[in-house]
């Protein structure tokens, strides 16, 4: 600012000059109060995602919301190029970084360093990288998943119990075979506890004589069936003697224990029907066949009787020839005599 | 893997389907025929009664270590 208008504000107001601030002074100031505050370096921030914007540059500009207040954040490329998973609009996160000052528009706001996902974001990270390192491990290979069987009679069942889930299992399997055993394990399907009770059902059941092993659950939310995407239940999924049928959530939900089980049913009722065959069809097949074994064995006889009637007539024809060649033989034996006589 | 039942379903339809074509090639002696076609059919019966039969059950295993 030019040093004639701050001789003139002093002239006009009475304002000494040394006392006026101009905006680059002021905003120096506060910086430096900034860096000098350790409560506001290298900080950690928790809130919503918004306003994001994804440059060219590479850099990654948003904002950090809560209930009543806002905070420009900027996520510059070198910083960034190391995040593991994608920032969108409403996840929230855990930021790091330092306060510092936009001269430009003399705002404050946060110098990010690095993003930690909270809440359904951290979950969904958790399942990738899991998801990521099995597979690797060959988990979800096709080659290695066991055969449902075609007419599976003893059912592994592990659910909770009195659940819609159970319930529905049960329901379609009672329709489609009603000679169904069912050897249901009772076990909590969400929760800390979970995993490590579906795993000891398993080892329940792979000392049975099941011929196939449901696990059925309801839908839920990602954090609900999160228990599904536990590693040490995947390996034992993995390890399991008798085929096992994942019914997990819905059509749409997808967790580590889909990915292993040798069939995914997209529904607890779906796991049921990909477990045993309908009876009725069963049934059906089976007259089909008796009337086609009808029909054969009716065709045979008819053959047998044709063949019978042809040996009938060959017969007659042969007896027929042999009394031509008599009558014949006669005529000429009497021709022969009758010339002698003459 | 296999069970009973499906082994038995599976067999009887094997050989129905074997019998029909011994029959189409009238690969069978006449004096055995009949006896064939009825032991087939009888066969095929039973896999019907046998899934007929409603005996559904549930068992709780949840205590049990081993079944």
């Amino acid at each position: 600012m030019a040093e004639e208008s701050l001789l003139q504000a002093e002239q006009l107001y009475g304002v000494k000059k040394e006392s006026i601030y101009t905006v680059t002074q002021l905003t120096d100031y506060i910086r430096k109060k900034i860096r000098s505050d350790n409560n506001l370096i290298q900080i950690y921030v928790l809130g919503e995602i918004t306003d994001i914007s994804k440059p060219a540059s590479g850099h990654i500009y948003f904002s950090l919301k809560d209930e009543s207040s806002l905070l420009s954040c900027a996520f510059f490329r070198q910083k960034n190029a190391t995040l593991t998973f994608e920032l969108e609009q409403g996840m929230e996160v855990l930021c790091f970084g330092s306060l510092t000052i936009y001269e430009a528009k003399s705002a404050y706001q946060l110098d990010v360093a690095l993003v930690y996902p909270i809440g359904e974001g951290a979950l969904w990270l958790k399942f990738k990288q899991t998801k990521e390192k099995l597979e690797k491990q060959g988990l979800f290979d096709e080659k290695r998943k066991k055969k449902i069987p075609a007419f599976a009679t003893r059912i592994g069942l592990i659910a909770s119990k009195g659940s819609e889930a159970y319930h529905d299992v049960i329901v379609k399997l009672k329709e489609r075979l009603p000679i169904v055993n069912v050897l249901f394990v009772s076990s909590s399907m969400q929760g800390d506890y979970a995993a490590k009770e579906v795993i000891r059902a398993l080892s329940i059941l792979n000392n049975s004589n099941a011929d196939v092993i449901i696990i059925a659950r309801g839908g839920g939310s990602i954090e609900d069936l999160m228990c599904f995407n536990n590693e040490d239940l995947a390996y034992t999924l993995s390890k399991s003697k008798i085929p096992i049928i994942s019914g997990i959530g819905h059509a749409e939900d997808f967790t580590i224990a889909d990915f292993i089980a040798d069939k995914r049913a997209t529904t607890p009722t779906n796991a049921a029907e990909l477990a045993v065959p309908n009876k009725r069809e069963v049934i059906e097949r089976i007259e089909t066949l008796k009337h086609k074994l009808k029909k054969s064995y009716e065709n045979y006889l008819k053959a047998k009787h044709k063949e019978k009637e042809l040996e009938i007539k060959e017969k007659a024809l042969k007896k027929y020839k042999i009394a031509i060649a008599i009558i014949l033989s006669i005529i000429v034996i009497y021709f022969i005599i009758k010339e002698l006589l003459k | 893997m296999s069970n009973a039942i499906e082994e038995r379903i599976e067999s009887s339809i094997k050989h129905a389907e074997k019998i029909i074509e011994d029959f189409d090639n009238l690969k069978i002696k006449e004096k055995d025929a009949e006896d064939i076609f009825k032991e087939s059919n009888k066969m095929l019966d039973e896999c019907i009664d046998l899934i007929s039969n409603d005996k559904f059950h549930i068992e709780e295993v949840q205590k049990k270590k081993n079944i």
